[in-house]
């Protein structure tokens, strides 16, 4: 891979990973870091790089694992679960969004897991491959976790708007 | 959009099977002012999405910075590469300088033996006058050495003298 298939294939995948760097990081600092460290990486790799069925999943891979070294150096006993996910807490995107809070109550409703699928795919646009990744689950389970939540929120919303009062 | 390819849409979105692509073109359909209130929720929903994405997307300035590493880094490589080229063609160079110097060494002419003379004929008989003159010269020399045959002839008359030896020798041991 070349210098300019690099910048043209490679770079662009940066702006998503940097948002889940920093939802998993919690500053922009370490997320930079880690950005830098991963596309150095990618660099490295770049003989390799055709080969793959998904650019974006093997970075994601990449990313994940350097976030978890370094919130491992923070709090040594970290394992790959849901708390790493710190900055996919409903405060963070919800708080900012005054007038939403029937939206965040009903996103509440939902299993921690589905709400990280949710923000990740439906805000952040991430593909299956990358929430498959970092979820270290399948796109298939990511696909049907998702299809619960999306069919849940909506059936609640439409009791919200529908009777104005939401069931929860 | 067409009612039908909204419905469509929709339902795509509801079973976790639409692209991002079609992600896209919900939100954009439902950030549309004027819209029917039938499907408020979803309205709702994709403009709530719409503008999370918008706060959380924190500006992505390291394109810049990334570039300019990148760009550093290959012509790190790039130049590492040539230094690489130019000592491995340097080193190749030498041993081939080297080795044609040591085979023109190898090779070089030893003296070279030249006729003195142009005609063989005459080449020939200087050479039989030589060698004649050799062994004439020899002749009369050894011609001389027939002395040394009287010599020998003593030396056997000599050869009694063991008789007496021998004589002595039983008058001892009688």
């Amino acid at each position: 891979m070349t210098k300019e298939e690099f910048q043209k294939e490679v770079i662009p995948v940066g702006d998503k990973l940097y948002r889940i760097a920093y939802r998993m990081l919690g500053n922009s600092e370490s997320a930079k870091d880690v950005l830098q460290e991963m596309f150095l990486k990618l660099w490295e790799e770049r003989g390799e790089l055709h080969n793959l069925s998904s650019i974006d999943a093997f970075a994601c891979t990449i990313l994940k694992n350097k976030c978890l070294d370094r919130l491992r150096l923070q709090k040594p006993t970290v394992g790959m679960d849901l708390l790493n996910f710190q900055g996919y807490s409903p405060e963070t995107d919800f708080d900012l969004n005054e007038g939403k809070s029937e939206i965040r109550k009903v996103m509440q409703t939902l299993s921690e897991k589905q709400q990280i699928i949710i923000q990740m795919r439906d805000i952040d646009c991430c593909t299956f491959e990358e929430i498959a990744v970092l979820l270290d689950t399948t796109v298939n389970n990511v696909r049907v976790q998702l299809s619960i939540a999306r069919k849940s929120i909506k059936e609640k919303l439409m009791k919200v708007y529908n009777y104005g009062i939401p069931k929860t | 959009m067409e009612y039908q390819r909204l419905e469509e849409l929709l339902e795509r979105y509801l079973e976790g099977q639409s692209t991002l692509e079609e992600e896209a073109l919900l939100k954009e359909y439902f950030s549309q002012a004027g819209l029917p209130p039938e499907q408020k929720e979803m309205q709702e929903l994709f403009r709530y999405f719409a503008n999370a994405g918008q706060v959380a997307a924190s500006p992505f300035d390291m394109r810049n910075e990334l570039n300019a590493a990148l760009e550093s880094e290959w012509k790190k490589e790039t130049g590492s590469r040539f230094r690489r080229i130019f000592l491995w063609v340097g080193s190749a160079a030498a041993v081939i300088a080297l080795s044609f110097g040591i085979y023109k060494y190898q090779n070089k002419p030893g003296p070279i033996v030249k006729d003195t003379f142009t005609d063989p004929r005459l080449a020939y008989i200087e050479t039989k006058r030589a060698l004649l003159l050799v062994s004439r010269t020899m002749n009369r020399h050894t011609a001389n050495l027939k002395y040394l045959a009287k010599i020998d002839e003593s030396f056997k008359h000599a050869s009694k003298i063991a008789e007496i030896d021998k004589v002595v020798n039983s008058v001892k041991n009688k």
